[in-house]
């Protein structure tokens, strides 16, 4: 045989106890040699012997042996059925037996070997079940710590396993309510079976374990009356319970009831310490982990309010966010309003920005302009789908143009100039009109700057009343907002979610708010601007008129060749032309705000009746008036208008206008005598042949008479005829000469200067027989015109004739010649007798004559000839110191007309 | 002393005048012939000659000046010579067919120096 200490290890080695005890009967029947062994544990509990392994043919109806049913000393071996049987015992303790054929034996040593090795094998077993409930909790802690489980989830688990490790038929947790113990969980147990479900406390085992706090381990062997109560329907054999207390506090009681039989080999059947330790220990568990619940639930509370106020301050983030964002597009819309032109695009930008994506988001935008005159709101532009099928290329279409532009105020200034919103729901709104006085809406917008949200609630309560509005909007919510400026307010906009439904948060209210009151003043600056703008290019183009005007009636009344003067109730100059200056000498600036008396007493016929304009408030015109001034007369003509105020029916004053019309007078008086002259010399002419013929004939005859006759007496009356018939011939002479007006002569170059010396030469000598001295002034200069010389000469002996006619006796006569730029001139004076004014003036009359002999055409003649022919003029002064005729002519006759 | 005599047509309208021409002239030696108008002067002329022709210009029907032209048309060899009441037309003569004018006068030595210089030529 081997020795021992390899089998001992060989059965120690065996993988379970029922390997063991093969192993241990093997060993047996090697060391016996008995072909039956028959291996029995004492159950110290029970006072038995179990036969627990055998081998070859065994007694029947020996699987216990009650040790008091053995008679004999345990201490040797006895006779048992037949057999031989071997008490096992280790330190004097009896361990088992071991059975084996009567006529084979087992040494001392042997059976203390087997003692000891089964002995062994027990503890083993013992520790192997331990170690299997041991793990078993670790199995627990392991599955209690992965899951985290509501509080049912876990008493049940805990339950189903403190019954599944200890081998119980049934168990239950009973949980204390209201000085109760209310049966909450059950394993094991059907409800048949369940008689009572609230028991009080001490009631029973479950209220002795909840009244004491205390654990209790009952078997059937030692029955105790609490067991078999009436609460539930099946025999209690045994229980082992454990109140579950947490912080001192009693929650409740696990109980289990009736022990099963396990794989594992127990000398006690029943529910023992260990097992009462085992469930202790795993109500540890339970109330570490309804501890470690209610700190996870705590933590999970913890955290879900840490979430909530995550959440809360994310809301909050988002909704500043949101309000920033939104503040940042009012600002765009500002900042774009201010580069637009019109009104027109204004609201474009106004409600681009209020439906767009990047704006305000909302579904559509109708805008209502305010008319001041008939009281109400008109639609004006509506931005939007126009409906919901529209909805997805419409909204795609401006993201597609929004994304284009990176500044929002860039995108709503172009979108503005570019987009044409005069369709779609422009077109159902157009006409459409809402009185602002005493409508539900429109009143609370307009009459008192409100934001008025409609919500489906007052759609609802209040729809009949704005039942127009509604019916063009068909939505249950919208919000109106006024466009409050600082002067009026200019209209309102209406917003809706009609696609998306979105409803329209307070916040979004008081960014309206925000909008409503900014937009206006940027819509009223604007519209300010654009008034101001115009109001100022009005002013300035009425300045500019203005100015024109004030200029052009200057320029006009600085031009006019009319003398105008403005005048005042007192008398106060307020206009003063430059044609006045000319005329009456005085200077503008002098004269402007001067007195009318400044220009002296010779006006003071004139301003007298200037001044009846105040009484007839009419019209007073003066025609050729025969005005002395400063020693000059001239003729005028004056009108003198009131000067009524501007659209008032008083006279402030009155306007003068003078025209000088001296020359025109002058030359009317010239003409109306050319006519006559024109008239007379075409009688002359005739009457001049007429007479001329007879008077040739008388003549003719008279001469043959006389040189027929030798009467003296006769001869001598012939003579007179002869004398007379000569003095007719030469007034018709004379008369024919001033006639011949259609003729000029021959124009040559001729000087003055030898001219002039030729007359005066044929007359030096015979004047200087009579007393009177002619001298000649001749000019330095070599005048050589054109001129009909023997006219010419015509005049210049004329009008010497004529100066030394007018002088009576003694005398002088002197002939000048000289220049200016233009004319040349010859003036012939005479030291006579001055010719008395009103003669003056009609010395160059045709048949007017102081002459005792003369035709009284020599003058006409003369001035005939120098103005007619020569484009000249012929004129006379005469005063104190003589008398001057001067005659002038142009230095270039063409420039004047010259010869035909 | 006779002068050679020499032929003249005084075409004067003016019995008057034209007796005193006439009277005048042939005191001076000239055979003068008278007509009234320049119709007459024209038709004399068409069949006979004349050294000289004066001619009154206000006639009626026919103006010296026109007669003057007509005679000058004839082509022939004879002097004009215009008398005239006006004094005006002196400085237009050249364009005249005339030879020479002047102005008629009580005194009759002007036209007859006028005559005798224009027949002496």
């Amino acid at each position: 045989m081997e020795p021992f200490s390899d089998r001992f290890l060989e059965i120690l080695n065996q993988k379970n106890f029922d390997d063991r005890l093969k192993a241990l009967v093997d060993l047996v029947k090697k060391m016996s040699e008995s072909d039956s062994v028959c291996v029995y544990v004492y159950e110290e509990e029970h006072k038995q012997l179990r036969l627990m392994m055998s081998t070859g043919p065994a007694p029947a109806d020996s699987s216990k042996i009650k040790i008091d049913e053995i008679k004999s000393d345990l201490s040797k071996p006895f006779e048992y059925k037949d057999r031989l049987a071997i008490p096992i015992k280790s330190n004097e303790q009896l361990v088992g037996l071991v059975t084996i054929e009567m006529n084979k034996k087992l040494e001392e040593a042997q059976s203390a070997q087997i003692a000891e090795l089964l002995k062994i094998s027990l503890e083993l077993e013992k520790k192997a079940a331990t170690i299997a409930k041991l793990s078993a909790i670790e199995e627990l802690d392991d599955e209690l710590s992965t899951i985290p489980m509501n509080i049912d989830e876990l008493y049940k688990k805990v339950l189903d396993f403190a019954v599944k490790v200890l081998n119980a038929e049934r168990g239950t947790i009973w949980l204390l309510g209201n000085k109760e113990l209310i049966l909450s969980y059950v394993s094991g147990v059907s409800e048949d079976e369940i008689i009572k479900r609230r028991i009080e406390m001490g009631y029973g085992m479950v209220g002795w374990i909840a009244l004491n706090k205390a654990p209790l381990l009952s078997t059937a062997s030692k029955v105790d009356p609490r067991a078999t109560l009436d609460i539930f329907s099946f025999p209690v054999k045994s229980t082992v319970g454990v109140p579950i207390i947490r912080d001192n506090t009693l929650i409740g009681v696990m109980m289990l009831m009736n022990r099963k039989n396990t794989d594992f080999y127990r000398t006690y059947r029943h529910f023992d310490e260990f097992d009462l330790s085992l469930l202790n220990s795993i109500i540890n568990r339970l109330r570490m982990n309804l501890n470690q619940m209610e700190l996870y639930v705590k933590i999970e509370k913890e955290n879900e309010s840490l979430k909530e106020f995550q959440k809360q301050s994310e809301d909050y983030i988002n909704y500043q966010k949101e309000q920033v964002r939104l503040l940042n597009v009012l600002q765009k819309i500002l900042q774009s309003l201010r580069h637009a032109q019109d009104i027109k695009n204004i609201y474009k930008m106004v409600l681009i920005g209020l439906t767009s994506n990047a704006g305000f988001k909302f579904n559509r935008a109708l805008l209502l302009e305010k008319d001041e005159s008939s009281r109400v709101l008109i639609a004006k532009e509506w931005l939007g789908p126009s409906s919901e099928k529209d909805v997805p290329s419409a909204w795609a279409n401006a993201k597609f143009n929004e994304e284009k532009y990176a500044d929002f105020a860039q995108y709503l200034y172009e979108e503005a100039m570019q987009i044409d919103i005069s369709g779609g729901l422009t077109i159902r709104a157009k006409g459409k009109y809402f009185s602002y006085t005493g409508d539900y809406i429109f009143d609370r917008v307009i009459n008192r700057s409100k934001i008025v949200h409609v919500t489906p609630a007052l759609v609802a309560q209040r729809g009949e009343e704005f039942a127009e509005l509604l019916s063009l909007l068909d939505v249950k919510e919208f919000v109106c907002i006024p466009l409050i400026g600082r002067r009026e307010i200019y209209g309102a906009i209406v917003l809706d979610n009609k696609y998306t439904n979105v409803p329209i948060s307070d916040d979004m209210i008081d960014i309206l708010g925000i909008f409503s009151e900014s937009v206006g003043l940027t819509i009223e600056s604007l519209k300010s601007y654009a008034e101001l703008v115009e109001k100022t290019v009005n002013l300035e183009k009425q300045r500019s008129s203005a100015e024109y005007f004030k200029d052009f009636l200057q320029n006009v009344l600085e031009n006019l060749d009319v003398a105008i003067m403005v005048v005042d109730r007192e008398n106060k100059i307020l206009e003063w032309n430059r044609k006045s200056s000319e005329l009456f000498g005085f200077e503008h600036s002098k004269m402007i705000g001067s007195s009318i008396n400044i220009l002296g007493p010779e006006f003071a016929d004139l301003m007298n009746v200037a001044e009846r304009v105040y009484d007839t408030k009419e019209v007073i015109n003066l025609t050729d008036y025969d005005f002395k001034f400063r020693g000059k007369e001239l003729f005028i003509n004056a009108i003198f208008s009131p000067l009524r105020e501007q659209d008032v029916d008083i006279i402030i004053g009155y306007i003068a206008m003078f025209e000088d019309v001296t020359r025109r007078h002058t030359l009317e008086i010239e003409l109306r005598n050319r006519d006559r002259l024109a008239i007379l010399g075409e009688m002359s002419a005739k009457i001049a042949h007429e007479i001329r013929n007879p008077l040739s004939a008388i003549g003719g005859f008279t001469q043959r008479a006389k040189k027929a006759t030798t009467d003296e007496k006769v001869s001598k009356y012939l003579d007179i005829i002869l004398g007379e018939t000569k003095r007719l011939e030469e007034m018709v002479n004379e008369t024919l000469e001033f006639s011949r007006h259609e003729q000029h002569g021959d124009f040559t170059m001729t000087s003055i200067n030898e001219l002039v010396q030729d007359v005066v030469t044929l007359y030096t000598e015979k004047f200087d027989l009579q007393g009177v001295k002619i001298e000649f002034e001749k000019s330095n200069e070599d005048l050589r015109v054109m001129i009909e010389q023997n006219h010419f000469k015509e005049v210049i002996i004329n009008l010497v004739q004529n100066a030394f006619e007018a002088i009576v006796g003694q005398g002088a006569i002197k002939v000048k010649t000289y220049s200016d730029d233009v004319n040349v001139y010859v003036d012939v004076w005479n030291s006579g007798d001055p010719i008395p004014p009103d003669k003056l003036e009609k010395i160059f009359q045709p048949f007017y004559t102081t002459k005792t002999y003369g035709t009284g055409l020599g003058l006409a003649i003369c001035r005939k000839i120098v103005e007619d022919e020569h484009y000249g003029k012929i004129s006379v002064t005469s005063g104190q110191e003589g008398t001057t005729f001067t005659v002038q002519i142009p230095k270039d006759i063409q420039s004047k007309g010259g010869k035909s | 002393m006779k002068k050679e005599s020499k032929k003249i047509l005084v075409v004067e309208d003016e019995e008057p005048v034209r007796m005193l021409i006439q009277e005048e002239l042939e005191d001076e030696g000239y055979e003068v012939k008278t007509v009234k108008n320049g119709k007459e002067a024209l038709e004399y002329l068409s069949s006979n000659d004349a050294d000289l022709v004066t001619l009154d210009i206000e006639m009626p029907d026919m103006n010296g000046l026109e007669v003057a032209g007509k005679i000058r048309e004839m082509k022939k060899p004879v002097k004009i010579l215009i008398l005239t009441a006006y004094s005006h037309y002196r400085s237009d003569m050249s364009s005249w067919a005339a030879d020479d004018y002047i102005v008629k006068s009580s005194d009759m030595s002007g036209m007859k120096k006028k005559v005798r210089e224009l027949l002496e030529v």
